[in-house]
């Protein structure tokens, strides 16, 4: 497979009154070209800022180290001018909340025209007749005259079919999806999972689905970025992510999932919350809510190692290198 | 003594909102049927799972049986008290709520110890010092500490705010509290602390629960019998072990069937996907509500709206196609 998006030691503080928060930390992982990847972790964990950082829509405050390459060209390096060819076109992006993602003002006509209209050059006419295509496949009833209604007249569920029309339109090699579906009700949210997976499919595109939603994450993707307060902390195939996890706050959060098929009589907890990133906590961030830690763990940072096949783990647990964490 | 064995019945329960507005004779004044004649009960210690969409009524429901909306028609029973226009303060003490939102629960400007002992206060319980003892005690029953008391809301996480929310609920030695939405504002780990935390201290006080939410896991771990509720009305009731094993109601086959499982095996499983969008509560469609989407609708569908009828012991569902939706979903395996 083709590499398509490589992630190398990207760090990200936001500079506030109170100091720095260090919302990313040395955080590294590749993507393939058709690959569906999740960045997985709880409110705070930074994999937001992730996100932001390769669409380089971070807000003024942001700091970056690092380097994010896509194809070759280190998009951090890129001028505004060159980025902006990318973005929208090659890369594009679906966030949480399809209420404020769309313009009031404006017809879907409109809004989903614009991508051919700014990337394409394409005539109004022409530009119409893609976007109610494209409506098509997102299973719009009647696209040709939805393209002249304003959004607040759709359901959430149709808004955010609408968004992700306009996002697919120009077939991007990768689409960024920031909780597509936390706002939607499960019935409604079946049926857009199984339409983005059929349209990124068929398009060829990657998909990096950020999510707190495991269940999502089993549904969809074929490997797993797992975050914890600005940190990789583990990065796996689906199937060891959810059979064979390593690291313990893996293991926590996938415990701490109420199940089904089974009546619990209790669940299994990770005590406390994730820190405060404005004062991380010293060496291995998960060493005050982890049952495993060391002394090592207070001090050392653990690197990222490969402890199988593609399974990267960065856990004193399983590093057998000297106590500074050289292997 | 069949009584004192039930904590909160609804009879036909009825809760209209209007909208629109009416000049002379233009306009009309249409309703949002938010709650539209829903009969349930709820036994003493229990915990009864009140499943839906959002926009279903689940919380409008809760809100008429605490006294927060007055309901259009119907009756509410407090252990066997008639409460639907007139409750006591003594019956207002033992009902409670926790709401989905810890930080828009709390006043920003009011420090934890303050608010949460607000309800000694109004219940004429405590005052002052012992007021104060009371608070901490039961903060220390939620796990939080002193050091916690005197903070302000926004120095606590939200796992930490609502276990101070859940302490606000139970100072009051309630005997039912309704959780609407207890945890979905909540993290993965910090969520299943809060579960446990609900589960801990129903044992402990033998209170009952009344738990609206659209998080069939949570309902599934905390619940005894659940209550799906679709566009104002009860579809299907049962106990919760029934319900997810023999769902018979093609839309609670359909809602289980579409909870995303954290299991990646399981990912080509067949799925009930519905069709269309929960129709607006202002235009019920005829019939049984459900028909518009229902893969299994046929014409009396359309004509007749369904009672609730007993299939099996306490398993209760409104459905004219309820033997069909057997056959198939045992074909299908659906079921378990």
């Amino acid at each position: 497979m083709r590499e398509l998006l490589r992630v190398k030691n990207l760090s990200v503080d936001y500079i506030v009154d109170e100091g720095v928060v260090k919302a990313v930390e040395d955080v590294s992982f590749q993507m393939y070209k058709g690959e569906k990847v999740a960045l997985i972790g709880e409110t705070g964990c930074g994999k937001s800022t992730v996100a932001l950082a390769i669409m380089r829509i971070l807000p003024h405050n942001a700091r970056v180290r690092g380097e994010i390459i896509f194809e070759d060209k280190n998009l951090l390096a890129l001028d505004e001018e060159e980025m902006r060819k990318i973005r929208g076109r090659r890369i594009s992006m679906i966030f949480q909340d399809p209420f404020t993602s769309l313009n009031p003002l404006l017809t879907i006509g409109v809004q989903n025209t614009e991508p051919y209209e700014i990337h394409l050059g394409l005539e109004r006419n022409e530009a119409l007749e893609r976007a109610v295509d494209m409506l098509k496949k997102v299973r719009i009833p009647n696209p040709e005259e939805s393209v002249v209604r304003y959004p607040h007249t759709f359901s959430g569920g149709m808004r955010q079919r609408i968004l992700t029309a306009m996002m697919m339109s120009l077939h991007p090699d990768l689409l960024i999806a920031d909780e597509p579906f936390s706002s939607l009700d499960v019935t409604i949210q079946a049926g857009i999972i199984q339409m983005l997976n059929e349209l990124i499919e068929s398009f060829n595109s990657s998909l990096l689905l950020i999510t707190h939603d495991l269940g999502v994450v089993a549904e969809t993707c074929d490997r797993v970025v797992v975050m914890y307060a600005g940190k990789n902390v583990e990065i796996a195939d689906i199937y060891t992510i959810f059979e064979n996890p390593m690291h313990p706050y893996t293991k926590g959060l996938l415990s701490s999932i109420p199940r089904l098929d089974i009546k619990v009589e209790r669940l299994p907890v990770l005590a406390g919350s994730p820190p405060n990133l404005l004062n991380p906590p010293t060496g291995c961030r998960f060493h005050p809510r982890c049952s495993h830690a060391m002394d090592i763990c207070k001090r050392v940072t653990p690197p990222l190692i490969e402890v199988d096949k593609n399974h990267l783990v960065a856990c004193h647990l399983y590093s057998d290198g000297d106590e500074y964490g050289n292997g | 003594m069949v009584m004192n064995m039930e904590m909160v019945r609804t009879e036909n329960l009825v809760k209209y909102f209007p909208v629109g507005k009416k000049l002379f004779f233009f306009g009309e004044i249409r309703y949002i049927r938010a709650v539209d004649g829903v009969s349930i009960s709820i036994r003493r210690g229990e915990t009864l799972g009140l499943v839906g969409e959002s926009g279903c009524g689940k919380t409008t429901l809760g809100f008429c049986i605490l006294g927060i909306e007055k309901p259009t028609s119907g009756k509410i029973y407090f252990k066997g008290v008639d409460v639907t226009d007139h409750r006591s303060r003594e019956i207002k003490k033992h009902m409670q709520i926790v709401f989905q939102d810890p930080k828009a629960s709390f006043d920003p400007r009011i420090k934890i110890i303050e608010s949460v002992g607000v309800p000694l206060e109004v219940h004429k319980i405590a005052r002052g010092r012992e007021k104060d003892e009371r608070v901490l005690e039961t903060l220390e029953l939620v796990g939080l500490s002193e050091e916690h008391a005197y903070k302000y809301p926004h120095e606590l996480s939200g796992g930490q705010l609502q276990r101070a929310a859940v302490a606000r609920a139970i100072i009051t030695n309630p005997e039912f509290i309704v959780l609407d939405e207890p945890t979905s504002a909540l993290d993965v780990s910090v969520r299943s602390q809060i579960l446990n935390l609900l589960a801990d201290l129903q044992n402990k006080f033998n209170m009952t629960y009344l738990l609206i939410t659209h998080d069939i896991s949570v309902v599934r771990y905390l619940s005894n019998r659940v209550a799906v509720m679709y566009l104002g009305k009860i579809i299907e009731t049962s106990s919760a072990d029934d319900m997810f094993k023999n769902p018979r109601h093609p839309y609670t086959l359909s809602l289980l069937s579409a909870v995303p499982v954290p299991n990646p095996r399981l990912r080509g499983r067949k799925r009930i996907i519905l069709l269309g969008e929960p129709p607006n509560p202002i235009n019920v469609p005829s019939g049984c509500r459900f028909h518009p989407r229902c893969p299994f609708a046929t014409d009396i569908c359309k004509k007749e709206e369904p009672e609730l009828v007993t299939i099996e012991g306490d398993h209760q569902v409104a459905c004219h196609r309820v033997d069909y939706v057997e056959k198939v979903s045992e074909f299908e395996g659906f079921a378990g």
